[in-house]
This record gives C-alpha cells, structure tokens and sequence, in this order.
C-alpha cells in the first residue's frame, strides 16, 4: 500500500440549528484501505458521509479529494470522480428491478444520459457490467425481481451493487449490515472483505467485530469530532475511546 | 440478455396505441356509412387533446410533476396560428422588430413555429418552475399559467377576451386542409408520430432517469446524474407538443380564445392523463377519448354533467390505480393481469 491520501477533510464543520453534528472534524483515506469509522448513535458519522458524497454541504472546513478541494462540489460531479455511496437507510427506485436499478447506476457512470433514441433496457453497455456488478454481491440470481419484491438484506446487497456498478475510487458504506441476520451480516463482511484492495473504502459500522477485521486503520467518532485514529489494536486499547464508547457498548 | 426492465413495454402496450390509432383512422368512413359527419369532428377533439395528454403525460406520468401550465402552451400554439392568419388574411405585415412578415395560414410554417414558440415559453417557465417541486411546482405552474391567460387576455388586436377568429382557409404545404377529413387525417398523423416519438424517448436512457428521479430523486443524484437538466428537458419537450396541439385544435375549429388556456383547462389535461393512465404511454389516448365522449354525452344529459363527471374519476382512480389502460388490460389479458 502505498501512502498515497485520496481523501482528506479538515476542520469539517457542520450545525443543524444548535447541534454541531460534525464539530471540527480531521480525516483522512489512504488509496487502497479501508478505513473504519465507529462512535455511538447520533455521534455525527451520516452527517460526515453525506458531507463527503455531496448530499450536505459543510459550514467550515474542506475536503480534499486526490489533492482537489472538493468541498462544494455538487453531488453528481463527485460521483462523475469516482464517489459512490450505500445509504444506511436503502435508496432504492422502488418500482425498477433489481437489475434496472444497478442499470441505473451503470448509466449514470458512463457520462450523460442525454440519449434519446437506443432502447435502454436492450443495451448491453449498461446490462453487462450491471450482470457482473450483482453477480459481485450474489444477486444476480434475483436480477428480474422488483425491489418491492426483495427482502432487507437483498436491497443491501443491491444497494452495494448499485455503488460498485459505478467503479468507485471511494467507496462510502453506511452501515451495510445494518438490520441484518446474523447469516447475510456475515456474508456481507465477506463481501465487503473482498473489495479490500479494489478499491479505497470508508465504513461506518455499528458491528464492532466486523469492523475489527476489516479495517487497516478506524477512526472513533463521537459528537461530531475525530476523538482517535489509529490501528485496531491501537483503538481497541485507548482509554479515552473506552471511556466514550466502547465501554457502553461492551 | 437484458430484458428486464419493468418498464419494458409489455405486449398491450406495443399494441394498443397502433390499435387506438387504427380505430380511430376508422372514424370518418364509418361517419360517412353512418351519414353522420359530427362523429369526424368529436374524433378530431379525441387526437387533438390525445396529443397534448401525452406531451403532458411525459411530465406528469414519467417525470412525477404535476403542471397547471399545459393549457397555457396549448393556447400559445393556438395563438401562433390565429395571429399568423389573421395578418395573412388582413393584409397587414407583422412587425417582428427589422422584419416583416406577411402572415400565413399554411401550417407546415405554423405547426413548426407553434412547437417553438410553445417550447420556448416552457424553458423560460420550466427553468423557474423546476427548481421547486411538490405544491410549490403545483402553484407556481398555475402563476404561469395565469399569466399566458392574461397576456392573451391582453392582445386586443386579435379579438382579446372574446377570442379569435381564423377566417383564411387552413393548408398544409399548399393544400386545402379545412374540410374535416383531411383536416382530421393530418392531426392523426401528427398523433401517430407523437406516440412513435415519445415512444423511443420513454424507453431510452433518458426515459429511464426521468422515471428514477420522478420515484428517487437523490439516487438519481448519487449516480451521477442531475435531474433538474433532464427534468428541463422533458418540460420543454412536452411544451412543444402541447403547443403542437393547441395549434391543431385552433385550426380544426377556426377559433383560439384565452378560455382554452384558464388553469382550469390545465386541470382537464391533468385529468385525461390521469384517467387514462400514467404509467403508459397510450393511456392519455384513451383518457382524452373518455373525457371527451363523457363531457359530449352528459353534458347532453344534464347541465349538471360535471357532477357526474366528478364521481366517474373517483371511481376510475379508486379501483383502477393505472387508469383506464388498467381496464384495457385486464380485458385482454384475463383475471391474472395484475
Ligand atoms: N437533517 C438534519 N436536521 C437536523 N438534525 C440532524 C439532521 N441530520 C442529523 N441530525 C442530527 O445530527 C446528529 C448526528 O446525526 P447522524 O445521523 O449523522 O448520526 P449517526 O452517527 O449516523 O447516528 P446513527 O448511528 O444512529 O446512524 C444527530 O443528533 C441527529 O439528530
Ligand atoms: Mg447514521
């Protein structure tokens, strides 16, 4: 691995009337790891995700990507670089299929969609690399399927599918195991251990053992601020994140 | 490989606009064996308000936005043509700035100039409009709306409130197309190549995000895809058909007034889309042929008919969440449709 930082974020801030949801943030990704980010519920880890895709812009600070300031950057142009998002509540189009969705997200990587004539759901420059994308998460058995027709770990799993169908350089997963049994989770870590390497990855999750088997470095989040990075080692002994968070959950 | 698209058109939907359009070319030489030339004119009202339904639809059904501004873009078109032949037949040149021009009553020129002028008035509006959504894209169409009916209001050269009669004879690239037959033939070409059109368009990639954006809009967005431009789009898109539309209707009656363009007049596009259908391209067709033949046969019945009215799209909307095209549907295709 080389230390290479794709992304960097300094003295992110952001306030929802009073609450600093995101209270001087310092973060960075080095290209190629994935990087864990833990603290307790409400401790501002959506709000910083949001901030990094685009969907929420910040009051202070800035966000480097690839050296780039990127900080006010709409959404869609920082996915046209290469940032792609799982949602920690699933994002999907409801009334497509499985398969049309990541279609969707396949289009969406290839430039603009200003194209009025060729039939989309005839094209294989959007169907293959969609094929290949649920094949990735296990889906591809339920690519006709509807989404209404799907169960909450398979719109995870698509959601996921949906992100890497753009090719992402960043990926940003927000708790991708979220609500699910202990059979998808497990699947899911799996999955999620096979991107390592793929591409460069920040997870947001609540599973503590998942995170401590995945991420090369973690970052411990708690009232909008960076409290301690380092090595899951490292993190697992600190005091000061015992004390905030770990203590309470163990 | 690759056909699995929900939205993929099934079978019926491949089949019923040709099959709406062949009924419909049916229409005058069963009027002529029935000795009965009205029935021309009720279909020319069906294709003329059939068009703009679907130009609306396209914002309304796919897109998810629901405009009050429509009747005002069909009255645009509608004012292009009476404004071109009223100069044509006055005598008197139209001053556009360093140019004159002398009018016309040939709707090759005026069929073209409507769609533009219509589109044109929908990109200034939709630019506005799209960058609300919900009740404030609702209210602000309707101010839109209001303004276009009272711009007409206003032009008092060409008849103002009381409207504007077309006194030349209607052509179409030099020939006579006032006589309702080849008049009615003309508008249904137009509609069949809407269809044909739009058809593609719906299907396409960018069918696709407008139909994304219209169920998830900030998937949309973290794809990589803005909506707003496709959004902008598809409003003026849907302008020049209307525009089309209201062209052809000011033609086949010899008439445009402001009253076509009220936003109550945007209500019925509204609901000849809905009743019909949204998720279809051709159930507009069959919402605008039920509005038409409702309105003509209640309102024959009793002056009170918009009651009845009312209670019919209640019924249609309650148990039938695809509109009339669901009805179609399930008659063709048995008990398992759904
Ligand atoms: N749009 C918003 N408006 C107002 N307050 C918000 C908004 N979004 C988040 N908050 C608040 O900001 C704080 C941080 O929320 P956020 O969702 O980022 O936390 P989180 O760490 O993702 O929590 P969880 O573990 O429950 O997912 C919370 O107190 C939340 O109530
Ligand atoms: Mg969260």
């Amino acid at each position: 691995m080389t230390d290479r930082r794709l992304l960097e974020v300094k003295g992110l801030v952001k306030s929802f009337g009073g609450l600093k949801a995101t209270n001087d943030l310092n973060f960075d990704l080095i290209e190629g790891e994935i990087h864990g980010v833990i603290g307790p519920n409400g401790a501002g880890k959506t709000t910083f995700v949001s901030q990094l895709q685009g969907q929420l812009l910040p009051d202070l600070g800035e966000i480097l990507l690839d050296g780039e300031d990127v900080t006010r950057l709409p959404a869609h142009l920082r996915a046209r670089r290469g940032v792609a998002r799982s949602f920690q509540i699933t994002s999907l189009v409801p009334s497509f299929t499985a398969l049309a969705n990541v279609m969707l997200a396949v289009q969406g990587g290839q430039g603009h969609s200003f194209r009025f004539w060729k039939r989309a759901w005839t094209d294989d420059a959007l169907a293959g690399p969609a094929h290949v994308a649920l094949a990735t998460v296990g889906l591809d058995h339920k690519a006709n399927a509807v989404v209404a027709d799907l169960g909450h770990g398979e719109c995870r799993q698509l959601e996921l599918a949906m992100a890497l169908a753009m090719k992402p350089r960043l990926l940003l997963l927000d708790e991708p195991m979220a609500g699910m049994g202990r059979k998808d989770g497990a699947a899911m870590t799996d999955l999620v251990a096979r991107l390592k390497g793929r591409t460069s990855i920040v997870l947001i999750e609540h599973d503590m053992e998942a995170v401590f088997r995945l991420a090369d470095r973690i970052s411990v989040l708690v009232a909008g601020r960076v409290i301690k990075t380092g090595l899951p080692e490292e993190v697992r002994a600190d005091e000061e994140v015992r004390a905030a968070y770990l203590g309470h959950s163990h | 490989m690759a056909e699995f698209d929900p939205h993929r058109p099934s079978t019926i939907d491949r089949v019923a606009p040709i099959a709406a359009i062949a009924i419909l070319a049916a229409v005058p030489p069963v009027a002529g064996l029935l000795g009965d030339p009205f029935l021309i004119k009720v279909a020319t009202r069906v294709v003329v308000f059939a068009i703009a339904a679907i130009g609306l639809n396209l914002v309304v059904g796919y897109a998810g936005l629901v405009s009050l501004l429509h009747a005002g873009l069909f009255g645009v078109g509608g004012y292009v043509v009476g404004v071109a032949a009223w100069h044509e037949f006055n005598g008197e040149a139209l001053g556009l700035g360093p140019v004159a021009w002398a009018g016309t009553a040939d709707l090759a020129i005026t069929l073209p100039l409507a769609g533009l002028l219509a589109g044109i008035v929908a990109l200034v509006t939709g630019v506005v409009s799209l960058r609300t959504s919900g009740p404030y894209f609702l209210m602000i169409t309707l101010a839109f709306d209001q303004m276009l009916y009272y711009g007409a209001v206003a032009l008092q050269k060409y008849g103002g409130e009381d409207g504007l009669q077309i006194l030349s004879t209607i052509t179409f690239a030099g020939r006579d197309v006032s006589a309702r037959t080849p008049f009615f033939y003309l508008a249904l070409t137009i509609l069949a190549a809407t269809v044909f059109l739009l058809g593609r368009v719906v299907g396409s990639r960018f069918g696709v995000v407008l139909r994304a954006a219209a169920e998830n809009e900030r998937r949309v967005t973290v794809t990589g895809i803005p909506p707003y431009a496709y959004r902008l789009t598809a409003f003026v898109v849907s302008g020049v058909v209307c525009g089309l539309a209201g062209a052809l209707l000011a033609s086949g009656q010899q008439f445009v007034s402001p009253a076509d363009m009220s936003w109550v007049r945007s209500g019925d596009l509204v609901v000849m889309a809905v009743l019909g259908g949204l998720s279809t391209l051709w159930g507009p067709i069959v919402g605008a042929a039920a509005f038409v033949v409702l309105e003509l046969v209640l309102s024959s019945w009793t002056q009170y008919w918009q009651l009845a009215f009312g209670a019919i799209i209640v019924v249609v909307v309650l148990t039938l969440r695809g509109g009339l095209a669901d009805l179609v549907k399930l008659a063709t295709q048995g008990r398992d449709a759904r």
